[in-house]
């Protein structure tokens, strides 16, 4: 019965322990409650990852009415390569999250943090497994407005002035894709992916042509556009992302971090591959044509201002700008490699950003702050955090023999395929530009000498820095064992090119 | 029976539209709050009282005719209390009606009042009448010490 | 004549945003808001939107309102202008957004066309002629929302419980250790010289309480559900706050039995969608819930909708404590500090002689 109905309980599980975590009240037994709730998320959606590798697409009918009727949940390769992103960066947080949130939040809000993270993590699940466009929004809604909640929930004040730029922006996004959906709904009649597919592709009954070619699709178009791209943090709409992740509390930066800019991605796709990419195949749209230049100025100009940052968290969050850069230039590229390289690159980040705000936390729990001064000489008395970092750090380089260089490698080929030679010289730059701020941070952490006089401090506990070793072994891993999610992005870079296919 | 219960109907539809309109142009012409409130309030009892008691003749002995007779006990209500309600806060915020002695008004309001409204109350004194001499001042409130009426 | 109708109250829209944009004092814009809000729900009112028309009378002209005045409150009324380049920006971005909606709308079919796909389209006709006879259940809303769609609706009663825990967390009152010593003016609290208002209230709350249970409970037959009996019920609370005070509100119904509202809420629609798994059927295929899978479908919806008015109102109450209880404090805070640098002032000139 489990196996018939995993596909609902991966999202249903954690949406209703949320209120359970209000019932019970307490911080411990609500962190209980949600860690058992996400690690059986994770274990299903693995489970399903199994199961879309073997049979293909998964559906299921909610309500048991048959879409278009009721709404559909349809789960693709990628979708479940999302969903096991996300699964699995909320399966380490968790354990972490425990004693960093007593560090970082007041005791009284426990119970609600872990419903708000319960609630985010649901939401962005519910994104990748929907089948149907409205619904995709509900699920929207509820992440990201349990995403403000959770950066403006902690101690630092500055979070809530970034929380509220984060809710306006955020909610202009939502609501454009609102806009978007309901624009589409008029020309289609109907809300579910597959059918909207079908019928953009049909004539119109007054004889007017296709309907994917009425300026009230292209509107639609146009207004998911900005909309998801708002969500990713795609420059020149980046600017509510560095203050969101530099001021939220460490867990709530890991966990965003690695997983919904990843999830705002696979939005993006849905709307220009799923729906509308039977219609008008992607690099046919202007949008193909736009993105690459933003993607790689984005690149460059946040790796260079990732550069002057003086605190770790803002200047991670800068290079999250630059990396969300590459993903979109392997969609822009609008080949089956680019779109691969792409997917892969997303696995790659979450596990390296994961890994980089963990270990950043871990710091946090022991100095208190994170500006770059107050840091000197840390790293030598915590070796397992600053292992982890350096790890971390290489990945996000891309040096050879970590998850980072593999997918930056994929990425540069699918350019380079495509013989857009500036491209990959910027790429490379945005690379170079990467080794100097990743390594200022090491340099400061490593190598400077503690100031003269500081209190000693200890390793960070055990339980902060196993989820953060795991990660950072996984950077490894997927460096050297690599061809697995490779193979599985390709797969779903394929399956998503070949269902558009006439 | 029937034409004159429907002729009867439209009477009172009409007059109240009518009286609507005249009100609305009352809000719009008259020259201070008082007598705006007395022209918006005539909209909300009489007018509309007219125009739903010609409703319920058109619609007859049905129960829609109670749901509307439920509409005009509302509106009876909530609009004379929430006209009473403005009344008093403009007096206390120093508003008085044109012609009116303001000692006679005040007499009636300053005792008692809490916090900002007192205030107002007193600046509007000194706006009729500024204060013969500067003892007879009462001692200056600090002006945010009045909490709203739902704090 | 419902076209002029539809006209007039569009200029009405037009004109009041205009004005709530040019306005500096933000208690008239606040105002404002509330009256776009009134002639929007009467706009849906005109559309046969009747459901979503009490959602918006009971939350923007109502509960919305009362939230800005109490923010307000606390913050004044006034803003400062902003730099004209800004201004100039914002208004570029409002124009090209507006241009892409009405070139948007250019190829759209117009409203009511038999014609258009929304009605073409074969769920149209599903949701139209085979589901009263499906469901037995007159209002074509509630099955579409509850049934159909009702994984959407509990995803929205999730969105609501968001909000509900956010404020929460955001300013939910700590239990003090050491409580506000209370200021003698505010012991009373609420509207308590307008003595006409407090006993024509006393009047109206119950029938707003009971007319919040009819909308619950006739939700099948008119228009009505969990959103709207929700709504209706809290703006109800709300007004007993608004003339009693807020701390005689929370000792009517406590903050704490709220917040366990808030999720028990959410738990019963959740619930009852795994009951349907355990029962053998999809999630919150209400079909399972009885021999007749008509009999089954009225049980699951009459369950959802009441878990659904259980969390909106708990959501929407405690949401309204919460901004009341901090402007109280703040106040209150405020009040002290002011009384205490007035005691001090009058004290040091004495010494000092």
């Amino acid at each position: 019965m489990i196996a018939e109905h995993a596909i609902i309980l991966v999202v249903v599980l954690p949406l209703l322990v949320a209120p359970l975590c209000v019932l019970l009240g307490r911080g411990t037994l609500a962190w209980g409650a949600a860690t058992l709730a996400v690690w059986s998320s994770f274990g299903l959606a693995l489970h399903l990852l199994g199961r879309v590798l073997e049979e293909g697409v998964l559906r299921y009918q909610l309500g048991g009415w048959a879409p278009p009727v009721g709404i559909e949940y349809r789960l693709d390769l990628a979708g479940a390569l999302v969903m096991t992103i996300v699964t699995a960066i909320g399966a380490v947080v968790l354990p972490y999250s425990f004693a960093s949130v007593r560090r970082e939040i007041d005791e009284h809000r426990h119970a609600w943090f872990y419903a708000c993270l319960l609630l985010c993590f649901a939401g962005l699940l519910g994104i990748t497994v929907t089948g149907d466009a409205f619904n995709l929004f509900v699920s929207l809604e509820i992440s990201s407005l349990a995403t403000y909640v959770l950066v403006s929930i902690g101690r630092d004040r500055r979070a809530l002035t970034a929380a509220f730029r984060y809710l306006l922006l955020g909610t202009v996004g939502a609501t454009f894709y609102l806009i978007g959906v309901g624009f589409l709904y008029q020309m289609t009649g109907t809300l579910n992916m597959e059918d909207m597919a079908r019928i953009l592709t049909e004539a119109r009954p007054d004889g007017l042509g296709p309907v994917h070619s009425t300026k009230t699709v292209r509107a639609a178009l146009a207004f998911l556009t900005v909309g998801t791209f708002l969500k990713i943090a795609l420059f020149p709409l980046h600017v509510w992302l560095p203050n969101v992740y530099a001021y939220a509390p460490s867990v709530v930066s890991a966990f965003l971090s690695a997983t919904a800019t990843k999830v705002a991605i696979l939005v993006l796709l849905r709307v220009f591959y799923t729906v509308d990419g039977k219609a008008t195949p992607f690099d046919a749209l202007p949008i193909a044509d736009t993105m690459v230049p933003l993607a790689i100025v984005g690149a460059l100009v946040a790796s260079f201002v990732a550069i002057y940052q003086r605190d770790v968290k803002r200047l991670l969050a800068y290079s999250s700008i630059a990396q969300v850069g590459y993903m979109a230039i392997g969609i822009g590229l609008a080949t089956q490699a680019g779109l691969a390289a792409s997917l892969l690159h997303m696995i790659n980040h979450a596990i390296m950003k994961g890994t980089l705000f963990l270990a950043v936390g871990c710091i946090v729990y022991r100095v208190g702050q994170t500006r770059l001064e107050g840091l000197r000489g840390v790293g030598r008395e915590m070796p397992l955090t600053s292992t982890a970092l350096v790890l971390g750090g290489l990945s996000l380089i891309g040096v050879p023999l970590t998850a980072g260089f593999v997918s930056k490698w994929a990425l540069l080929q699918a350019v380079l395929a495509d013989s857009h030679w500036i491209v990959a010289a910027l790429i490379l730059l945005s690379s170079l530009l990467s080794i100097l701020y990743v390594g200022q941070v090491i340099h400061v952490l490593l190598l400077r000498k503690r100031p003269p006089g500081a209190a000693p401090i200890q390793e960070a506990p055990l339980w902060m820095v196993l989820p953060t070793l795991v990660l950072a072994i996984g950077n490894l891993w997927f460096g050297i064992a690599s061809d697995q999610a490779a193979e599985v992005s390709r797969q779903a870079a394929e399956f998503l090119i070949r269902e558009v296919a006439p | 029976m029937s034409l004159l219960l429907d002729v009867l109907s439209w009477v009172l539809l009409l007059s109240g539209g009518l009286l609507s309109i005249v009100s609305a142009f009352g809000v719009l012409r008259l020259p201070e709050l008082f007598q705006r409130m007395h022209s918006a309030t005539i909209l909300d009892t009489l007018g509309a009282g007219l125009v739903l008691s010609g409703l319920i003749l058109q619609a007859g002995f049905t129960v829609i005719s109670f749901k509307l007779f439920l509409v005009f006990l509302l509106l009876a209500l909530t609009t004379t209390t929430a006209a009473h309600a403005l009344a008093k806060s403009a007096l206390a915020d120093g508003i008085y009606p044109k012609g009116i002695d303001p000692e006679v008004v005040r007499a009636g309001l300053s005792e008692g009042l809490p916090g900002r409204q007192r205030i107002a109350t007193d600046r509007a004194r000194e706006r009729v009448a500024p204060p013969a001499s500067p003892q007879e001042d009462p001692p200056p409130q600090p002006s945010e010490e009045g909490g709203p009426p739902w704090a | 004549m419902g076209v002029a109708i539809d006209i007039i109250l569009l200029l009405f829209l037009l004109s009041i945003a205009f004005a709530a944009c040019v306005t500096r004092n933000l208690f008239s814009a606040a105002m404002l808001f509330g009256i776009f809000s009134l002639i929007s729900a009467t706009l849906f009112v005109v559309l046969d939107a009747v459901d979503v028309a009490m959602t918006e009378a009971a939350v923007g002209t109502g509960v919305s309102t009362i939230l800005i005045l109490i923010t307000l409150a606390s913050t004044g009324y006034r803003v400062s202008p902003r730099p004209a380049g800004r201004q100039v920006l914002a208004l570029a971005v409002s124009v090209v957004l507006g241009a892409t909606m009405v070139y948007g709308t250019l190829d759209m079919p117009s409203l009511g066309s038999p014609d258009a796909p929304v009605h073409t389209h074969p769920i149209a006709q599903y949701y139209t002629e085979v589901s009263p006879v499906e469901m037995g259940i007159p209002n074509m809303v509630t099955p579409l929302l509850a049934s159909y769609r009702g994984y959407d609706t509990l995803g929205e009663t999730a969105v609501v419980f968001t909000a509900g825990i956010g404020v929460l967390a955001l300013i939910g009152r700590r239990r003090r250790k050491d409580p506000l010593p209370i200021v003698e003016e505010f012991r009373e609290g609420g509207a308590n010289r307008h003595r006409v208002l407090r006993v024509i209230s006393k009047q109206l709350i119950p029938p707003i309480l009971l007319y919040a249970c009819y909308v619950q409970a006739h939700g099948d037959f008119g228009p009505g559900g969990g959103f709207q009996a929700g709504v209706i019920f809290a703006s109800g609370l709300m007004l007993f706050m608004l003339l009693f005070g807020v701390e005689h509100a929370r000792r009517i119904i406590r903050p704490v039995v709220l917040e366990k509202l808030i999720a028990l809420g959410l738990l019963i629609y959740g619930g009852v969608g795994l009951v349907n798994i355990l029962q053998g059927g999809a999630f919150l295929d209400y079909r399972t819930l009885a021999h007749d899978p008509q009999h089954g479908l009225h049980y699951g919806i009459l369950t959802i909708e009441l878990g659904v008015g259980i969390t909106v109102a708990a959501v929407i109450t405690t949401i309204i404590y919460s901004f009341a209880s901090h402007l109280r404090d703040h106040v209150m805070q405020r009040t002290l500090r002011l009384r205490q640098g007035a005691d001090a002032a009058q004290t040091s000139p004495e010494s000092g002689a």
